[in-house]
Order: structure tokens, then sequence, then C-alpha cells
């Protein structure tokens, strides 16, 4: 049987973040940063300012590259 | 000695409060504490008790040996040196923190720097021990000038440690939790600490005191507490 238990909680647990870095983190890191990237830009999407610098700030990244 | 440099983003951000409530915070913890105001509006002495009539300050005497005899100490025991009358230019600004530096005070005194919004950080000689917060509040202004001074930092050659603290945060506002989620996730720099709006802040001004003594049970000043830790274990770290 498959999907006993699924975790709907929004609080990861240590297994879940042992999990995340398992995939994403490499030898020499001790933590991860999870960033809620969609929400951001919903919040940025909301306001025109926001919206703005936004998207001048990753221009400018672009530019950097 | 341990130098902090509270200076706002903006006026009317609440550094000198925030510097006020974090000196009387140390105080508390038995923390020896020097609070110098930097700022011409010379407002930090009617946070620790000053009469309103007195305007005189460091800025009122020739040099900084002369003014010594302005320093006060509150019934908390924190000292400070009120700004005074006199407007003064950068030179005299630099003068006062050097000559407060050289003051002989114990090796783990700490020195709040009150300064105004408007000064250039790099007409200060700052070291790598020095920390500068700068002081936010939660609107779209703010937003804009820390990215502005974000670009600013990664061109200038910065040797003090820089931090944006948050002040007079209100969980209510949607505009105000939305941005802390932004700068939370995306902004370089932010103190993981923020000060919360509290009414006691106000209050305890009015009272010419600060929250702890108003309010010890306040939320502001268990935030204040807070930032006095974090602040303690970023000196111990340089040590």
């Amino acid at each position: 049987m498959h999907n006993i238990y699924k975790d709907q909680s929004n609080i990861l647990t240590q297994y879940d973040i042992e999990c995340l870095l398992n995939r994403f983190g490499g030898k020499d890191q001790s933590y991860i940063e999870i960033v809620d990237v969609q929400k951001n830009q919903q919040i940025f999407a909301k306001y025109p300012l926001l919206k703005e610098i936004s998207h001048a700030k990753s221009i400018s990244t672009l530019k950097n590259k | 000695m341990k130098r902090v440099f509270l200076k706002g983003i903006k006026g009317g951000t609440g550094s000198t409060s925030v510097a006020a409530n974090l000196a009387c915070a140390f105080r508390k913890s038995n923390e020896d504490i020097l609070l110098i105001d930097l700022d011409p509006k010379s407002d930090v002495g009617l946070h620790l008790g000053l009469p309103w009539q007195h305007n005189s300050g460091w800025s009122n005497f020739p040099n900084f040996e002369s003014a010594i005899e302005e320093f006060f100490t509150d019934n908390d025991g924190v000292i400070f040196l009120p700004y005074g009358s006199n407007s003064l230019g950068i030179k005299r600004l630099q003068e006062t923190i050097a000559g407060v530096s050289n003051l002989k005070t114990s090796q783990s005194a700490w020195v709040i720097f009150d300064c105004p919004n408007y000064i250039d950080l790099n007409d200060f000689s700052f070291t790598e021990q020095d920390i500068v917060l700068e002081v936010i509040n939660c609107d779209a202004i703010c937003h804009s000038l820390v990215y502005k001074r974000l670009v600013s930092l990664n061109q200038a050659t910065k040797d003090w440690q820089h931090y944006f603290l948050v002040n007079k945060y209100n969980s209510a506002s949607e505009l105000e939790s939305d941005l802390l989620q932004v700068w939370q996730s995306e902004t370089p720099l932010l103190a993981p600490i923020h000060i919360n709006k509290d009414e006691v802040i106000k209050e305890s001004t009015a009272f010419k005191n600060v929250a702890v003594n108003c309010a010890p049970y306040s939320v502001a000043y268990d935030d204040f507490e807070t930032l006095a830790g974090w602040l303690v274990s970023k000196a111990s770290k340089n040590d």
C-alpha cells in the first residue's frame, strides 16, 4: 500500500531537512536556505513599485553575469 | 570597547528610540554602556530623563576634551553625551567619535553612537569590529532605499559589519508582512531580529523614560533584549 503517511504540515521536520540537504546540499554545506520564490513573485506582482524594483534588479543581475 | 553605530536609512525610522532602549537593555544585563548623540536633533537625553530645557552638549564646546563635563548618567547607569545646540560639520563628528574611542573604559564596554540619517558612512573610519545598524521600517520607500544601499555597499570598500534592522514592525499590516517576507528571504544583511511596533515606546518617551522601566514585560522590551543578545554574540565572534 502506498502513501500510508502523507505529510500535510507546512513545517519541515528534521527528516525533511536532511532529505533536502542530501538532494541539494554539498559536502561542505551544513545548512540550506529555503526561499518561497513563487510567494515572493506574487508579492512583487501585487505592488507596482516592488515589481519595478525587482525587474530592475533582475536586469542588473543579468548584466553583471 | 565595542562600537555600534545606529542610523536611520531615512528620517523618522525611530533610530534614537532604538539607541536609548538598546542602551538600557545592555545596562540591565550589567554591561558598561556609553550612548553618544551625534544627531543635531539632540533628543537622546529626552529618553533618559534629561530636562527638556537642557540644550547644551558636546557641540557647544570647542573640542571633545572640553566637553567631558557634558556626560550624564541616567537612573539605570547608562552614561550618555547629548549633542547640544550647535550645528557642526563632519570633521567635528569624526573628532568626537575618535575622542570617545580613546576614552579609558573597560574592554568589554559598549558604545552606541546615535547618528543622523544623512551621514555618508564612507566619511568615517570604521574597523572590522564595528557594527553599523541601519534602521528601516517596513514600507515601500525603505524597500527602495535598501536596494540602493546594497548597490552602494557592493561598490564601496566596506570595512564594517553592516546590518539592516527592521523597526516598528506591524504584523497586522498586509504590506508590512509582505515586505518582511521578501526581505527575510531575499535581502542580504538583514538582521535576524526585528523590533515590533509597540505603543510602549511612544508612551515611555512621554514619561521621559525607556520601555523597560515603563513596561518591563512588553513585546518591545523583549525585542531590545533579544537585539542586545544578538549583538553580544556578534561581538564574541569578533573576539
